[in-house]
């Protein structure tokens, strides 16, 4: 049997994350869904648009855009009839306004041209922002909660685009309404909506953005979500960006590239066959055609060129036959095919002539590095190795049961040709040169080397007998049979057992500090399994909303039953859970700690240290 | 001696997080504030265009499968909604599910249909749809984004996640093939049946599966 070692604990760093019990009051401030998960471009912003099933779930994330400019006529009713007499509503919409034009790298500029009698319409080429009276009555006063469970108080504003397919999908108008039922206010108390809050987000969408709750931790202008009394109204990077990739000004690249793959490694050895491919996701305007040109005669791109939409990822290819020993660079540059689509070359729902905004522009060229390291002389045995007593829980090596979500570590030989590690989400699902596919999807990875790997089980993949398997450059292990389990939790363990656990003070747990009866600690595990609302795999949880188990939560404290305020994803890791729970009274000392999930129960048993 | 590196966990913040729970559209709310509840097949969707406006709106026609109130079953149920496409032009709430003929819904109505509020309660929060699982070849409920519905409790709906597809260049996997899904999704009765415990039990809590 294999035996490890564990760590010292001062190789764990840990976040100090609590769910906070408190309930805050909200609403949904959007009116539109949640993005897709993979829709999330570099910068982390969602463009907006239907979705396109083509018989698997594919969403139409390069979505349609508008001329970079629209003139915006307001309602004359938020002039003194919108929820109050008073004037104050028209100066917000001024200074929100101005707020999206001006960005910088961006061509993109709202003309404000007053204020309007006329009912909204959809074939102005105008935005109307609208305040009342198209459906719903003007009310007199603004509303006071608790709002009442009508319908027509679940939905605080609505954006309508108007495309118009002969237009290449252009955005041609738009129109935004905000519901007079909802406690709207300028400077809002914590039982009041934000109104500017509200405007930018649908502003945004005006302009063709999406949200990005699945793409960003933290509050930003795009996420669906606002509750009573918050205040967003401030642009983050996110939506900048968003607004420099549908309305560049040419001054940065036209094709987007997520930071983490923009850089492709590849690992061989003198005298090998070359190393299998590396994919890259690019991302560009809906419709506009692509071309990769690599700066050196040993690399090759597969496809050549290609359309967004219909081929939104390059293959780099490296002949390291034609290469010698040492370290070997070189890049490929993506650009947009100038002047543009060619007729004939598109599907028939493409239109060859794109709006005008849309012909140039192109910015200077995406560029993608190609590093390549090549051992002097062959290593015997190049091909990896991995066995089924190397596949284990990443929480604590002692248990070998892993769910989807799970953090694992495989241990075995020749996995890598180097050391990595990963710098940023979305986690990579290629670290030096190394691939790991658990039921054939490929898992999100945090570190390699030679002999370990820690990665991520992807979520919603099929749970039973599936198997692991390693691929480096240069060969794959057999696929080592394994059942995923649906949950499988098992907590992070320290020396001794003791389990990973943060008193009511945000310090570790620990004989010499332990925690006191009755206290809130956080307890960290990993193989919670599926998790509501989910999030995508490599993905950092949000923070709002938390992200709770769906299997009945469960947490033993000296065998006794632990109030549980929270389990669920820790907000700004991939992979890491956590419970938030009361400790017991009338226990002291070393206590054992157990959690579960939907009836499964922790494996490893670890101990909390509480006051006496 | 094996060295071995464990997991790193990057610090990211100290202190009180405050968790926003955003008081969204629970399922209790969901069944209630309904006027009706339909499930069915979309057989048509015709597309007008208002005069007065601009808009565009849809006549959708479901051949109903289930209802509440039960009435509605076996019948073919219409209603309008603001968006559509006509003549090569398009009209929706942004990010609002699109329906399309011959796939089967589950929505939660609202009394007026074609407000610019959208048809349903909760805009997205009241649309479903019914699909194949395909590890079973059942149907059963998902959510607007395609997430298994996977049970009620709490007044709030569980969901798990949308299936990963296998990666294209995946690899060939022996020892066994892959078996269940994470959870088993509720078929559209059992949907129903939850949906008729809220809406007769008040705000009253229930228990789910």
């Amino acid at each position: 049997m294999r035996t490890t070692k564990r760590g010292s604990p001062a190789q764990l760093i840990f976040a100090v994350v609590i769910a906070a019990s408190c309930s805050v009051s909200g609403l949904w401030a959007q009116t539109l869904g949640q993005p897709p998960v993979e829709a999330c471009k570099p910068g982390d912003f969602t463009v907006i648009g239907y979705p396109a099933l083509d018989g698997n779930l594919v969403w139409d994330e390069f979505g349609p855009k508008a001329d970079s400019n629209f003139r915006v006529l307001i309602d004359e009713k938020f002039n003194g009839q919108f929820l109050t007499t008073d004037r104050i509503w028209v100066p917000v919409i001024q200074d929100t306004i101005e707020k999206w034009n001006g960005i910088s790298g961006s061509t993109w500029r709202f003309d404000t041209i007053g204020l309007t009698d006329k009912a909204p319409d959809g074939e102005d080429g105008e935005a109307t922002i609208a305040a009342c009276g198209f459906q719903f009555d003007c009310p007199d006063s603004v509303p006071t909660l608790p709002l009442g469970t009508a319908a027509n108080q679940t939905i605080l504003a609505v954006t309508l685009i108007f495309e118009d397919e002969s237009r290449f999908k252009g955005i041609t108008d738009s129109d935004v309404f905000f519901n007079p039922q909802i406690p709207f206010w300028t400077q809002p108390s914590t039982a009041q909506i934000d109104f500017a809050s509200v405007l930018i987000h649908e502003l945004g969408h005006v302009i063709g953005l999406g949200h990005n709750d699945n793409c960003v931790v933290g509050p930003t202008v795009m996420e669906s979500i606002i509750d009573l009394g918050e205040v967003k109204r401030d642009l983050s990077s996110a939506e900048m960006e968003g607004a420099r990739f549908l309305y560049p000004d040419g001054s940065a690249p036209a094709i987007r590239i997520f930071e983490s793959e923009s850089t492709v490694r590849f690992e061989s050895a003198e005298g090998l066959p070359a190393p299998f491919g590396e994919k890259v996701n690019i991302y560009g305007a809906r419709g506009r055609r692509w071309i990769a040109t690599p700066a050196q005669s040993w690399v090759t791109t597969k496809p050549p060129q290609g359309t967004f939409l219909l081929d939104s990822e390059v293959e780099i290819e490296v002949d390291t036959t034609k290469l010698g020993p040492g370290d070997h660079t070189a890049t490929v540059a993506l650009t947009l095919e100038d002047p543009g689509p060619t007729p004939g070359t598109l599907p028939p729902s493409i239109d060859p002539n794109p709006p005008e905004n849309d012909q140039n522009l192109p910015g200077p060229p995406a560029i993608i590095n190609v590093e390549v390291h090549i051992e002097p002389k062959p290593a015997v045995g190049v091909e990896p190795k991995l066995s089924r007593q190397g596949i284990v829980n990443g929480a604590n090596f002692a248990s070998q049961s892993l769910a989807p979500g799970a953090l694992f570590t495989l241990f075995g030989e020749r996995m890598s040709a180097s050391m990595d590690q990963a710098g940023a989400f979305p986690l990579p699902k290629t670290l030096g040169g190394t691939k790991v596919f658990v039921n054939a999807v490929q898992a999100p990875l945090l570190f390699v080397s030679g002999t370990q790997i820690n990665g991520q089980v992807p979520f919603g993949i099929a749970t039973g007998r599936g198997g692991f398997i390693v691929r480096t450059g240069v060969g794959l292990t057999d696929s080592i049979p394994f059942d995923l389990l649906i949950a499988a939790p098992e907590l992070f363990l320290l020396e001794n057992d003791q389990a990973v656990v943060l008193n009511s003070n945000f310090t570790l747990n620990t004989p010499d500090n332990p925690a006191e009866q009755g206290s809130k600690v956080s307890v960290f595990f990993s193989g919670q399994g599926p998790v509501d609302p989910p999030v995508a795999s490599g993905r950092p949880a949000p923070v709002s909303p938390l992200s709770h188990v769906v299997g009945e939560p469960g947490a033993e404290v000296g065998g006794l039953d632990a109030k549980i305020f929270f389990m669920g994803l820790t907000p700004g890791f991939a992979g890491l859970a956590q419970t938030d729970l009361e400790i017991p009274t009338g226990l002291f000392r070393q206590l054992p700690i157990r959690l579960s999930v939907g009836g499964v129960e922790s494996g490893k048993l670890g101990f909390v240290s509480v006051k006496e | 001696m094996r060295t071995i590196r464990r997991l790193s966990l990057f610090l990211l913040l100290a202190g009180t997080l405050a968790a926003s729970t955003a008081l969204r559209v629970n399922f209790a709310r969901l069944s209630q504030s309904a006027h009706h509840v339909v499930a069915g097949r979309v057989t048509g969707i015709v597309a007008d265009k208002d005069p007065a406006t601009g808009y565009i709106f849809s006549k959708v026609t479901l051949s109903v499968s289930q209802a509440v109130p039960s009435a509605l079953a076996g019948r073919e149920y219409s209603f309008r909604m603001i968006g559509g496409e006509l003549d090569g032009k398009r009209l929706y709430i942004a990010d609002f599910p699109r329906f399309q003929v011959g796939e089967k819904v589950v929505l939660f109505l609202n009394s007026q249909t074609s407000s610019v509020f959208g048809p349903t309660i909760g805009l997205w929060q009241g649309v479903f749809f019914v699909e194949k699982d395909p590890s079973t070849g059942v149907e059963t409920v998902t959510d607007y984004q395609r997430r298994p519905i996977i049970g009620v409790r709490n007044q709030q709906l569980l969901r798990g996640a949308p299936r990963e597809k296998a990666s294209s260049d995946a690899l060939t996997i022996t020892g066994g093939s892959p078996s269940s899904a994470p959870a088993s999704s509720l078929r559209t009765g059992e949907f129903f049946d939850q949906i008729r415990v809220h809406r007769a039990q008040g705000i009253a809590g229930v228990p789910g599966r």
